[in-house]
């Protein structure tokens, strides 16, 4: 009786966290740095997945990961320290919809924090790029 | 210039006030360093001094010294850790 009630009683938020990252700031590190520092923050795969278009639009598609990736981070509060860029993987589903994956020391935070999930959401308008991450 | 010296010309070299950057000096708190500049600041040295600092050692880089003292000890043992 009780776990039929609980069924349509929504996830509780075990955790959420929000970022914002300038886009033409990262470019011009990105620029700066070159492969070294694309190498530091973003997995292969999401190298790829941020190649094609124009050099605005990837940069738009790169902030958005690096905002996700914090948002993400952020949501494991005291869990994520060390948590290292690349353990925290942004992918794409088939919709475009973010998807968040975790490994690493972000993997192990995850556990310790007794998260069973991840919403995440992306959005990029006026120079800037916004995610907001939940964890239930 | 010494190894000190040379972290500050760097870190001056990204953007930051060398005037400000004292070795007490808290990365976040007071010179206002967010993660994605921080992670700027280790390529950067890496690429000056030609060594390679480990991801790992990037969350427990708390203040300007923390950053000096890595890189002394990357160069004195003549070859940093790669990632």
């Amino acid at each position: 009786m009780i776990a039929e009630a609980l069924r349509d009683v929504p996830a509780a938020v075990r955790g959420i966290g929000i970022d914002v990252v300038d886009v033409q700031r990262l470019r011009a590190m990105l620029e700066r740095r070159g492969q070294p520092l694309y190498d530091r923050l973003f997995t292969p795969a999401e190298q790829a997945l941020c190649e094609g278009g124009s050099p605005r639009h990837r940069a738009y598609r790169l902030a958005g990961r690096i905002a996700a990736k914090e948002a993400v981070r952020k949501t494991l509060g005291g869990h994520g320290l060390g948590c290292g860029w690349r353990d925290i993987e942004i992918g794409r589903a088939v919709s475009g919809q973010p998807v968040p994956r975790v490994s690493g020391r972000a993997e192990e935070a995850f556990r310790r924090a007794s998260f069973t999930g991840l919403h995440l959401s992306i959005t990029h308008e006026a120079g800037l790029a916004v995610a907001i991450a939940l964890a239930v | 210039m010494d190894v000190r010296e040379q972290v500050v010309a760097v870190m001056r070299g990204v953007g930051f006030d060398g005037d400000e950057l004292e070795d007490g000096r808290r990365l976040a708190e007071d010179l206002d360093i967010d993660s994605t500049e921080l992670v700027e600041i280790v390529v950067a040295l890496e690429q000056h001094f030609g060594i390679g600092i480990d991801a790992d050692a990037e969350g427990g880089f708390t203040t300007v010294g923390d950053l000096v003292a890595c890189v002394g000890r990357l160069l004195s043992v003549g070859t940093g850790a790669r990632r």
